[in-house]
């Protein structure tokens, strides 16, 4: 596999090695079929050429034995194609056994929102899970239908309105992965992605939750002062912060709150920021969060945060982000308050 | 299928007439095709109805608690309907015979007997809109107008059609020998009948035996 | 009546030709099943050349990552246009152009069934395919995909929460109207087809020695009458959703959107065999009379075509695996889909029997027909493996799919049809086609169409999601997407090729004698073109290659076989 792929044949969970396993299989079947019949196909090309001293073709209408050999042997062959099938079908669905970690998959238009019951923690854009644990991810999308996909850990589960799908997935190994939106949900299907980041180790997933249950963090510069002063302003129509925006906890199970359209109240519409600086994606991965380019007092024009509240229908066309032009300033300043929510 | 070899092929004719005609056939395939869109709304209908009942959630269920909805008048509209397949029959014996006035006779019976099915129909519609069912009521509401609706909809095409013949009858335009449009009318008639069976015993009667889960 | 002055100042009373007489009148009052066959055939070709125009638009934004060629909202109206159109309006009609022109002269009758239903069927596919296209200029061209999922495809109320993210323009409304007409053309082509074929055939003709392209035309007749109603329903019911309330799919008040997807690929599946059945009986033709062989066990081929037909009534699942159906559900239809691929098998042994020991002739027809069994080949087996529930679960929806598409569509559907034009073409005209310039086509298709989509399988396998309009440079995308784009463009190269081939035969082409190829059924045993009513006299049938008989008498099929 090439590097930076998100390749289905470098899998680092036992779910995306099950079904890769699968296809080296089929890998093998394929070929021999293949090999088999082109083969045939460009022998009879080469050795039955008409030529001026041909004989007369032979007058064969068919013939009943090899019919039967020719239906019989593929029967087989598919018969064992179908034992795979159906084991590693079930093997995938199978229930996990022993510690799991819950996770409710919220699919929006178009960006993940990812709500951990346990710790009653809500992020964007990012699932951390600890390595070597199975991970129930529960899976819910009130408006379209999304599918939620990690290559190299799991593959597809639909998230269909009104179905309770639930993905299970191990990661083996610590480390970033890419997730992507895999069915066709409007305009921006394309720009969907989310990250898996797979902890060193179980501890420093726990460590994380603390962090993320945290309130946001306070403004330390007064820059990040005005920052905070700008998002009470104009942002909070569509963004939560804990702790900053009254009577917003962040902790509310979107499959409880966000069924109907009459009960949206709770389900704010753009991604919870509270922690934003920690996260490396923004907007369904439309940009990287690269933190280091956004330093305050710095120049911001490799600054992709910058970038995105610059002009967020330039950098994904037709998101639901719609906010009238922010000033150079304005902009340093929510650059600022908001990396530095980490 | 005929097997020929040599000498007997001389002795066939270009187009042996056995079995039904062109026509016939071609209405065969045409009415099996809008059977079929019958049976996908209905299964539709049954796999709506199904999820109600899994989801068990009131918003989703159906029919709660023995809920379903009045028979009664349906029942009778039935009977007319089936009932109404008889002077169609009766249209083409007459017209086989030469008989034009019982031919006329027979459409004009079905044409009526269609009709009053179609008030039933709107009388029913009426009194449930009224009662605050409608289109919009559930999915529940969504499905039984459109396959009533739908079924509506043919009665409605096979009464214009039984009309046209009416007309051309009246008009002499059929003889014993030469009256395809009046067998294809009444092939139409029948199956919009007997698509009414499936269809009301799926409305109305399968409800009666459907138990919501948790009651 | 007109009077007219003649030079030499002489009058002479000349019949004004009726309008029905002139050239443009003649074809747009025919019934001729010829004329109206070629009439499909000219107007699918278009719509080719629209759909390829769309695909290049595709593979030239996505050539290069981050591309900027086409704006999000057009690309993706370009892809559902693209699949919509390649299918509904070119290859569907294509293939009922083929079966009008070739059928009833086959099969030895004069015309179709119902001649006047045959032509209402036309003018209603060139409506639809016209009022879709249209909707190109409001810039509202369906854009849901060419399978339009719910609740996508759905307006305001039943959508969501956030509902005006759906589709509240008129860009589904064209979709839903432009099908249902299409669909009630293919009706009444089907309907037309599946009684000509029993009740029109020349004495001695049976069912049993029907070429096998009538087989193939016969069944997947019969899939489209069975197949379109599911189609029609499902349109309907997404129509009610949009603009009278109902709630089928909207999950809020109890719709389901899966139930879209079951009635959709309820007809999509069988829908797919559509495309490709005429493909097989096109095959079926031309392999024999470029190999001097009789078909290798034409009962067997024709009747798995009839076993495909049945059985692909019973896999639609197969497109859902993942939407989450119960583990049980989905080993049926991995088990249905499997059993599909015998049949096929059957099929693919038996042109490889077919050319075996025969004296090859490497004409045009036949290269395309020899590269169609190598093509889906690779088509058919990346297919087999997609019914493979867990691994399909890593490919579904991904550029893996999208080869496999193309690799059937392409490699099957479309070479089969570049093969029969090869082939009947002069027939059909009464000249020959170009053989050098064909030559040149096939194999600038073969490299082109390899390129193009053989990358797609590896993009699928590296994580590319189809549908994407763009896709970020850090993927390892980059190298295979430039690749199929290429690929893609030499595509259009060969189908410039034929063009020129197409018009350049058309005017200067060789003349074509009565039978250019020494074939083996009744359409070449007549005049190039056929006269209006294709026969002086109906011939009469005594085996399964009546004119093969009719040029050796002594060695004729009926002495020696009983079928
Ligand atoms: C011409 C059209 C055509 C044809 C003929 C086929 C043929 C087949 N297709 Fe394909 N298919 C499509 C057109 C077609 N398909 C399209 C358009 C889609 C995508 C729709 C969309 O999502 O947009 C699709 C999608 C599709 C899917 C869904 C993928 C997904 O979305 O996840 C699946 C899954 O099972 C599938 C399977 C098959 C199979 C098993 C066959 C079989 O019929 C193939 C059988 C042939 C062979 C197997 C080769 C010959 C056999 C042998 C030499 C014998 C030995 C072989 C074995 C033992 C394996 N197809
Ligand atoms: C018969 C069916 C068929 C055919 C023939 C093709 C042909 C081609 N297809 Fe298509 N394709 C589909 C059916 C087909 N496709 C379907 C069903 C989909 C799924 C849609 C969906 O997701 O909804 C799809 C999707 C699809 C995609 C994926 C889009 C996406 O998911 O984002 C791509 C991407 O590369 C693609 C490419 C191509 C290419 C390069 C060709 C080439 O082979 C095209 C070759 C033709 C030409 C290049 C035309 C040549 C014309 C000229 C040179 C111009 C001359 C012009 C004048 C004189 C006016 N197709
Ligand atoms: C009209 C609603 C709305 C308003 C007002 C709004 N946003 Fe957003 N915002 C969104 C939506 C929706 C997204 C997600 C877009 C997507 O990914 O498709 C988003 C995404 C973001 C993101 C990326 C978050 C992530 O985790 O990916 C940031 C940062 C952000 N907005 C900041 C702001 C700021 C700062 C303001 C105020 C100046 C603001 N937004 C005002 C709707 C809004
Ligand atoms: Cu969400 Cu694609
Ligand atoms: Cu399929």
């Amino acid at each position: 596999a090439c590097g930076g792929s998100p390749s289905t044949l470098d899998p680092a969970g036992p779910i995306a090695g099950r079904e890769s396993n699968v296809f080296w299989l089929l890998l093998i079947i394929a070929a021999i079929i293949f090999v088999g019949v082109e083969g045939m196909l460009i022998y009879s090309i080469f050795r039955f050429r008409e030529r001026p001293d041909s004989p007369p073709a032979p007058q064969w209408h068919g013939n009943l034995k090899v019919e039967i050999i020719w239906t019989v042997l593929p029967a087989i062959l598919l018969g064992v194609i179908l034992f795979i099938t159906i084991q590693g079908l079930f093997d995938v669905a199978k229930e996990p056994e022993g510690k799991t970690v819950e996770v409710t998959a919220y699919g929006h238009q178009w960006w993940w929102e990812f709500y951990y019951p346990d710790s009653k923690i809500t992020t964007a854009d990012s699932l951390v899970v600890p390595p070597n644990t199975w991970v129930k991810v529960k899976l819910f999308s009130n408006n379209v239908i999304h599918s939620f996909w990690v290559p190299q850990l799991t593959g597809k589960t639909d998230v269909v309105p009104g179905h309770d799908n639930v993905r299970t997935f191990k990661a083996d190994k610590p480390g970033r992965y890419t997730g992507i939106c895999a069915e066709y949900c409007g305009v921006q299907h394309a720009n969907m992605r989310f990250d898996v980041v797979v902890t060193d180790n179980f501890d420093k997933f726990q460590t994380w939750q603390r962090e993320q249950q945290a309130a946001a963090a306070n403004p330390s510069s007064d820059l990040q002062a005005k920052g905070k002063q700008l998002y009470l302003d104009q942002c909070t129509t569509c963004h939560g912060i804990v702790g900053v925006l009254e009577n917003y906890t962040g902790k509310e199970d979107p499959t409880v709150q966000c069924v109907n359209p009459e009960k949206q109240n709770g389900c704010l519409i753009g991604p919870d920021l509270t922690h934003f600086g920690s996260r490396k994606l923004i907007a369904g991965g439309v940009l990287e969060n690269n933190v280091d380019q956004c330093q305050p007092g710095g120049d911001l024009s490799n600054c992709n945060l910058a970038k995105w509240l610059q002009d967020p229908q330039k950098v994904k066309p037709g998101n639901d982000m719609v906010i009238g032009q922010l000033s150079k300033d304005d902009i340093a300043a929510l650059v600022a308050y908001l990396e530095s929510l980490k | 299928m005929s097997v020929v070899h040599g000498g007997q092929v001389a002795s066939i004719e270009e187009h042996p007439e056995v079995g039904h005609d062109v026509n016939w056939w071609g209405m065969i395939f045409f009415i099996a095709s809008e059977a079929l869109i019958f049976a996908n709304l209905i299964a539709a209908y049954l796999y709506l109805e199904v999820r109600g009942l899994q989801l068990g959630d009131p918003q989703f269920v159906w029919l709660v608690n023995g809920e379903h909805l009045p028979w009664q008048k349906p029942i009778i509209a039935t009977a007319i309907l089936l009932f109404s397949s008889f002077p169609a029959i009766w249209a083409r014996k007459s017209i086989l015979k030469g008989n034009r006035k019982g031919l006329i006779l027979g459409l004009i019976g079905t044409i009526l007997l269609g009709v009053i099915f179609l008030g039933f129909q709107v009388f029913e519609y009426s009194e449930l809109y009224s009662e605050g069912f409608t289109m919009q009521t559930k999915a529940f509401g969504s499905a039984f107008f459109t396959l009533t609706g739908f079924h509506g909809l043919h009665v409605t095409i096979g009464v214009l059609f039984l009309l046209i013949c009416l007309i051309r009858s009246i008009r002499g335009d059929f003889t014993a020998k030469k009256h395809f449009a009046i067998e294809a009318a009444e092939m139409y008639w029948h199956f919009v009948d007997i698509v009414w069976v499936v269809v009301f015993s799926v409305v109305y009667l399968l409800p009666l035996f459907m138990i919501p889960a948790g009651h | 009546m007109a009077v007219r002055t003649v030079g030499d100042g002489t009058t002479t009373v000349v019949r004004e030709k009726p309008f029905s007489e002139t050239f443009i009148g003649e074809w747009l009052t025919t019934t001729d099943h010829k004329k109206i066959g070629l009439m499909y055939m000219v107007t699918a070709f278009f719509f080719f050349l629209v759909g390829g125009m769309e695909a290049l638009l595709i593979r030239a934004q996505l050539a290069l990552p981050n591309g900027q060629v086409l704006d999000p909202e057009t690309f993706n109206q370009m892809f559902t246009m693209h699949g919509t159109t390649m299918i509904f309006l070119f290859v569907m009609p294509m293939m009922s152009g083929f079966g009008n022109y070739v059928v009833p002269l086959m099969i030895g009758a004069r015309d179709m069934a119902f001649p006047r239903m045959n032509a209402f069927g036309y003018w209603v596919l060139l409506f639809g395919g016209v009022f879709i296209e249209l909707s190109f200029l409001f810039h509202s061209a369906p854009n849901g995909g060419w399978f339009m999922y719910a609740p996508l495809s759905l307006t305001k109320d039943a959508c969501g929460v956030h509902a005006y993210k759906c589709t509240p323009g008129m860009n589904a409304d064209f979709w839903i109207l432009g099908t249902t007409m299409l669909g009630i053309s293919s009706i009444t082509g089907s309907l037309n087809f599946v009684v000509t074929m029993l009740k029109m055939r020349a004495p001695g003709m049976s069912i049993n020695r029907m070429p096998l392209f009538c087989w193939m035309i016969l069944v997947m007749s019969f899939l489209l009458l069975f197949a379109l109603p599911s189609l029609t329903a499902a349109s309907a019911l997404l129509l009610l959703d949009r603009h009278f309330g109902t709630h089928f799919y909207g999950f809020a008040y109890g719709g389901d959107p899966v139930l879209w997807q079951h009635l959709f690929w309820s007809f999509g599946h069988p829908e797919v065999y559509i495309l490709i059945l005429p493909a097989f009986g096109m095959v079926s033709e031309i392999l024999p009379v470029f190999s001097r062989k009789p078909i290798f066990g034409y009962t067997f081929i024709a009747w798995s075509g009839v076993a495909i037909g049945f059985l692909s009534f019973t896999v639609w699942a197969h497109h859902m695996f993942a939407v989450g159906l119960p583990p049980i559900a989905q080993a049926f239809f991995a088990s249905s889909t499997s059993l599909i691929a015998l049949p096929t098998a059957v099929k693919i042994f038996n042109w490889l029997a077919t050319i075996f020991k025969g004296n090859l002739r490497f004409r045009a027809p036949m290269l395309f027909a020899l590269g169609f069994v190598g093509m889906f080949l690779i088509g058919g087996l990346n297919g087999a493996a997609l019914a493979v529930v867990p691994f399909d679960y890593q490919v579904t929806d991904s550029y893996f799919v999208v080869s496999h598409i193309h690799y059937v569509l392409f490699g099957g559907s479309v070479l089969a049809i570049f093969g029969g034009i090869f082939y009947w073409f002069p027939k059909m005209t009464g000249r020959m086609m170009n053989e050098k310039l064909a030559q040149l086509q096939f194999w600038v298709l073969m490299i082109g169409l390899n390129l193009a989509f053989f990358p797609m399988h590896l993009l699928g396998l590296l994580g590319m999601p189809r549908r994407v309009y763009t896709y970020p440079a850090n993927m390892g995308w980059n190298e295979l997407n430039l690749l199929s784009t290429i690929g893609a463009f030499l595509v259009g190269v060969g189908v410039m090729i034929f063009l020129i081939n197409l018009v350049h035969s058309l005017k200067k082409g060789e003349k074509a004698p009565s039978d250019p190829w020494d074939a083996f059924t009744l359409e070449w045993d007549t005049t190039s073109p056929p006269k209006k009513y294709n026969f002086l006299t109906i011939p009469i049938v005594r085996s399964r290659r009546p004119f093969y008989d009719k040029k050796n008498p002594e060695i004729a099929d009926w002495k020696s076989v009983i079928h």
